[in-house]
């Protein structure tokens, strides 16, 4: 766990965004957890959260790349397949 | 052999210090695996609409009975069963079937309304529940009381009769088992009913109905399932690599321009929770 608050040290106000960000995201998806509809809507929304934030992220540290960006992409675009199918 | 399978998992310099797992061309796969294991679902659906499916014990008296508790549990009076109401159900759920869709309103614009009026009950007000792919009567019910449109019809005090139809059939190619409530007070409230529900197992065909006595039993197998379970030994596996991935880094001070491992485990922790919480069935 060493690297978790490693990275959170460096930046705590970027990671408690972070933290709000799939916090919030976490009690709606219990809270429509019936709702396979607005569960997918949330996802869709944290999805793009996340994607801002590690732009955010990333221009601020000074190593906003192309392979980065394409590095969130690809683990966003893997949990979208993956409830697509599920939910 | 092993070195292959340590390069996948621990970041070394002949994988330019990142596990493999976690370079993109990686997660391409996956995504690749994923897609293909749909296809084949999907593909074996349409050849063989039927073999994966829900195998489910919902009959319309257990929905019937755990309805009635609810309201009572609300000091409400208990609905009344009707028989044309329940008939106005049944007919909903293979409409749904034939016309392979899954919504209050049809494709072609038939509201749940015209139900009611095809099966000849005048109402003054009227609502509509419905449920797929669950297994047991309890967890339809809790699923119900959880979402509050629903549980409004559940514990409404405008009602007071209702019909339910529990009808199984293959929806997009799958077998599952759709239940319908029908809720309503007839405009003339003399003519409240006073049936009872009748133990049938309706199938619906493609396009025909039978009505048939004897049980048949569903496939236990769903797709839903065998996709979750994927799902996740992917993101376990993810997650896994993720932290040893970081752990060695963060050990051997080595420098190299990634993206965050914190909020990648973040991000994937909450797709994975809500796999694993993910409840079978679904509500509209």
């Amino acid at each position: 766990m060493k690297f978790l608050f490693a990275q959170i040290k460096s930046k705590p106000v970027e990671y408690a965004i972070l933290a709000i960000i799939l916090v919030v995201s976490l009690i709606m998806l219990f809270v429509f957890r019936f709702d396979h509809h607005s569960q997918r809507r949330i996802i869709y929304v944290t999805a793009g959260l996340y994607f801002l934030w590690s732009l955010y992220h990333h221009y601020h540290r000074g190593d906003l790349q192309i392979g980065l960006v394409i590095e969130y992409l690809l683990f966003i675009l893997l949990a979208l397949v993956v409830l697509a199918a599920t939910l | 052999m092993s070195h292959f399978w340590r390069l996948l998992f621990i970041p070394h310099e002949r994988n330019n210090h990142r596990a493999n797992l976690l370079k993109p061309q990686f997660l391409l796969l996956f995504i690749g695996v994923y897609l293909a294991n749909q296809l084949f679902l999907k593909a074996l659906t349409a050849v063989k609409p039927g073999v994966l499916g829900y195998s489910s014990e919902i009959t319309s008296q257990k929905v019937y009975d755990l309805t009635n508790n609810q309201r009572q549990s609300a000091d409400l009076p208990i609905l009344h069963y009707n028989s044309t109401l329940e008939a106005s159900a049944i007919k909903k759920a293979q409409d749904m079937f034939a016309n392979n869709y899954w919504a209050h309103n049809s494709p072609t614009g038939t509201t749940p309304w015209q139900f009611f009026k095809d099966a000849g009950y005048q109402y003054s007000v009227a609502g509509e529940n419905l449920a797929k792919d669950f297994y047991d009567t309890d967890s339809l019910l809790q699923a119900w009381m959880n979402s509050p449109t629903h549980k409004a019809n559940i514990v409404s005090d405008k009602y007071q009769e209702i019909g339910i139809g529990v009808v199984n059939g293959i929806l997009n190619g799958v077998k599952t088992t759709l239940v319908v409530q029908h809720f309503a007070t007839p405009q003339n409230i003399n003519l409240v009913s006073n049936d009872t529900p009748v133990e049938r197992n309706y199938l619906t065909g493609k396009s025909q109905v039978l009505a048939d006595n004897s049980s048949t039993p569903l496939p236990a197998v769903s797709p839903l399932q065998i996709s979750k379970i994927i799902g996740l030994v992917m993101f376990g596996i993810i997650i896994i690599t993720l932290i040893v991935d970081s752990y060695i880094t963060l050990r051997n001070r080595t420098h190299r321009i990634t993206g965050s491992a914190t909020s990648h485990l973040g991000f994937i922790l909450i797709i994975f929770i809500l796999l694993i919480f993910s409840q079978q069935g679904a509500i509209f």
